[in-house]
């Protein structure tokens, strides 16, 4: 019963404003407008080495600038970091379905995020070594990036970080089917038996 | 198509729409009772913990759904946002046969004596419309047992002695602990509380045909796997399709009730699946569509004779919406104390509900049900890393070594916190949505303190390694446990219905959810709304039986 505090201050939605929907004195069935416009990309869906994991919303360089964001998140130790338990392959479908209206966020913001870095660190953010790419990202969570860098449009760096970490943490910690926590590895490093048996106390 | 005249309507398949079809069907009454929603299914659900009804980042499964269902939030600022079901602050409860009953915790408390009588006993709070009840809780106590004998509830008030009076023990065995329960309930005696087994509409043992609990991890927020969970869904409503006289429609969305020349009301008007407009005649409509969807419906329910809304002429529709001020403490121990044994909570105290110096009302604690992986990405000390190598580390090595005491604060209502219909926005079918706004008393926010307070001194006892506190915001409440919309009440000046649910001025439409409660009591409120349906509905047959058949 407890809402997430960091999800709910930043959630997309605070970003739109009622007369979305209520426009010219007619109400909008379905979707207020801000929601249905879904920006169009030039690059075809991307696919990742490997695994011949076909991405349905992000381009290859997409999804690479996004694994190494997961990998940040939820790092690789003794068990998967969020780029290996399939933490990209789970916003890309979520992205196509019930995130829908985070997929021109994730378009414009991956990319101002990965050119972001170059003005302070020479380098985009995928090149940076894992110490930069904390120290970059932990500036990005608090604010010290306002579109000063990149081209972030309308999005506010900060705030596509805390849905993106968000995001992640649904990717590493959720049910396999929408696509991350490959092999229930989270509840492996939890110690939890992901088939239930009766049981009594 | 021409829908059949028929006896009843009851609007909503919850907690109170559940019971009510039930017992006029089975007086002889012909009834439709109608569900926005559809059946849900553990089979189509599962483990699902992203589209669970607890923590829902993905969507709600047991509903309602984001395509079609919007409300308006206006925060403390008076800033307005759209907001979707899956977000806290569209305040969901559910969408489906059953409702919250279907995927809720279960804990099926009794209001205590004084829960009825909040005025008379704390006197006038400042800013707030606190009041006693029109019925007392000598009138609900034969209504809680039927509830507790006909959905089944497992417990034992010996080991509670601030539990009400009751007439007849509960139906099962009370449940027993897990490790972690175990261990809370030695430490609240080393403290000198007294705690007791929570009481669950969960079956102990195998009753009136369904098997007893398995006690899986997924059980608040998700469907049961063995149907041991007790709901509307599995109880009252089959029995009432069973009776003959029970017609369940689902996936159909009542928009208006209907009134004629006289201000009489004589039926609904919904849509369907197909999103076509019907119309469904009957002699009396019951209202038991939760405590934000209710008195949205009287509110769009707009006449000649009912300008400002159906029962809305002293406009107190809508008015006095209250959740809880949930408030408590989180604890990390040295040792493990998970031991994979659901549902988790079990163990409470209900010390501290009335009787605390200087504090109006209080609340029951207990220990909280297990946090789902994701969930407890959530759950951390102040200034504790939310991503990274910390994240990863306080995951692994906390998860099992976590427990939290909670309580649900009574909260003292107030007339600005309410809901009205938007003047802008609109759901899928044209209709005006619920705009939700409001906020807590200092006073709710000054005993969520002195509840907390006395989590930590539980956790202390329990020898915790590290213990903080969570303290609610003052935003308004409502959600799971929402209530007080349309207040139940003697004087038709400061209440929308009398006390059988039957609202002034309106003889044959009633009120049989969550929205008559006058307070809301330190508990968890299912059971007192099942309670309340079968109130509401003894005065409804009892009525019929004489010949009165609201015409
Ligand atoms: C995860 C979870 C855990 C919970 N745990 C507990 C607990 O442990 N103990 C406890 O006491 N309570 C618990 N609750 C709360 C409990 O479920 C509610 O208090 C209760 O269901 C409210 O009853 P109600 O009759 O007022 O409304 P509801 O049960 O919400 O019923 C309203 C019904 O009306 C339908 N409806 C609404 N509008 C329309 C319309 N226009 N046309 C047709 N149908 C409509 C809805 O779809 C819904 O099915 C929990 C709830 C949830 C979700």
């Amino acid at each position: 019963m407890k809402p997430d505090p960091q999800n709910e201050a930043v959630s997309r939605r605070n970003f739109l404003k009622i007369s979305a929907i209520w426009a010219g004195g007619a109400w909008i069935v379905g979707y207020p407008v801000a929601r249905a416009s879904n920006h169009v990309t030039n690059s075809a869906p991307g696919r990742t080495q490997g695994q011949g994991t076909e991405y349905q919303v992000l381009t290859t360089d997409e999804a690479a600038i996004m694994d190494a964001l997961a990998d940040c998140i939820i790092p690789p130790g003794d068990y998967a970091g969020g780029r290996e338990a399939g933490v990209t392959l789970f916003i890309d479908r979520q992205l196509g379905r019930y995130l829908h209206s985070d997929k021109a966020m994730y378009k414009t913001c991956l990319a101002a995020l990965n050119k972001g870095s170059q003005a302070d660190y020479e380098k985009v953010f995928t090149r940076l070594g894992e110490e930069a790419q904390i120290r970059y990202l932990t500036d990005i969570e608090a604010g010290g990036y306002n579109n000063r860098t990149g081209n972030w449009g309308d999005y506010i760096p900060s705030s596509f970080f805390s849905t993106m970490r968000d995001h992640c943490m649904m990717g590493y910690y959720g049910h396999p089917k929408h696509g991350g926590n490959r092999e229930w590895v989270s509840y492996q490093m939890l110690g939890l038996p992901v088939e239930q048996v009766p049981m009594s106390p | 198509m021409t829908n059949q005249h028929v006896n009843a309507i009851v609007v909503g398949s919850g907690a109170g729409g559940g019971v009510v079809a039930k017992e006029l069907s089975e007086a002889g009454l012909s009834v439709v009772l109608f569900e926005r929603g559809e059946w849900a299914r553990y089979s189509e659900h599962g483990d699902d913990e992203l589209t669970a009804q607890r923590s829902f980042p993905l969507h709600c499964y047991f509903g309602p759904d984001n395509e079609r269902y919007r409300r308006v939030a206006v925060d403390r600022q008076g800033n307005e946002r759209i907001v979707y079901p899956n977000e806290w602050a569209y305040h969901n409860n559910a969408a489906c046969v059953g409702s919250g009953t279907v995927s809720y915790g279960a804990m099926a408390w009794r209001f205590m004596e004084e829960d009825f009588t909040m005025k008379s006993t704390y006197g006038h709070i400042e800013g707030s419309t606190l009041e006693d009840w029109p019925v007392t809780y000598a009138d609900l106590e034969p209504f809680y047992e039927k509830a507790e004998w006909e959905i089944g509830v497992a417990g034992d008030d010996s080991q509670n002695p601030f539990a009400p009076w009751r007439n007849k023990p509960h139906p099962m065995p009370a449940f027993k602990h897990n490790t972690e329960a175990r261990m809370l309930e030695a430490a609240a005696k080393k403290a000198g509380f007294h705690p007791f087994s929570i009481p669950m509409l969960r079956n102990s043992e195998p009753y009136h045909g369904r098997g007893e609990c398995i006690h899986v991890r997924n059980c608040v927020g998700f469907a049961c796997p063995v149907g041991a969970k007790n709901g509307t869904q599995n109880t009252v409503i089959p029995t009432a399709i069973r009776t003959g006289n029970c017609e369940l429609r689902i996936n159909s969305q009542v928009v208006e009730i209907m009134t004629n020349d006289q201000g009489k009301v004589t039926g609904v008007a919904y849509f369907d699946k197909q999103d076509r407009k019907l119309q469904q005649t009957a002699d009396i409509v019951v209202l038991a569509a939760s405590a934000t969807e209710t008195p949205r419906l009287m509110l769009n329910s707009a006449s000649r004779h009912y300008p400002e809304g159906i029962g809305n002429r002293h406009d107190w529709v809508g008015r006095n919406l209250q959740g809880h001020a949930y408030t408590g403490a989180n604890a990390l121990f040295d040792e493990v104390i998970y031991d994979d044994v659901g549902p988790g909570a079990s163990v409470a105290i209900s010390d501290f509900a009335h009787n605390n110096p200087g504090i109006t009302g209080g609340a029951m604690l207990a220990n909280e049900f297990i946090q789902m992986p994701y969930a407890f990405t959530g759950t951390r000390p102040p200034g504790s890393p939310h991503w990274g190598r910390g994240h990863k580390d306080f995951q692994q090595e906390n998860y099992k070594r976590y427990a939290g005491i909670r309580g649900p604060v009574q909260e003292m209502p107030n007339f600005e916190s309410r809901v009205e219909v938007s003047q802008d926005v609109r759901d899928h079918w044209g209709m005006p949505v619920a705009r939700i706004s409001g906020f807590k008393l200092d006073e709710d926010i000054k005993t969520a303190h002195f509840i907390a307070d006395k989590a930590v001194e539980w956790l202390e006892a329990a020898g915790a390694a590290k213990i903080w506190k969570s303290i609610p915001g003052t935003g308004v409440s409502g959600s799971q446990h929402q209530s007080g919309t349309c207040r139940m009440g003697n004087d038709p000046k400061t209440s929308v219905t009398n006390k059988f649910g039957q609202v002034h001025d309106v003889e044959n439409l009633f009120v049989a959810d969550g929205s008559l409660h006058v307070t809301n009591g330190g508990f968890n409120p299912v059971l007192t709304i099942m309670a309340l349906g079968y109130w509401v509905s003894d005065y409804i047959v009892n009525e019929w039986q004489k010949g009165n058949s609201f015409r």
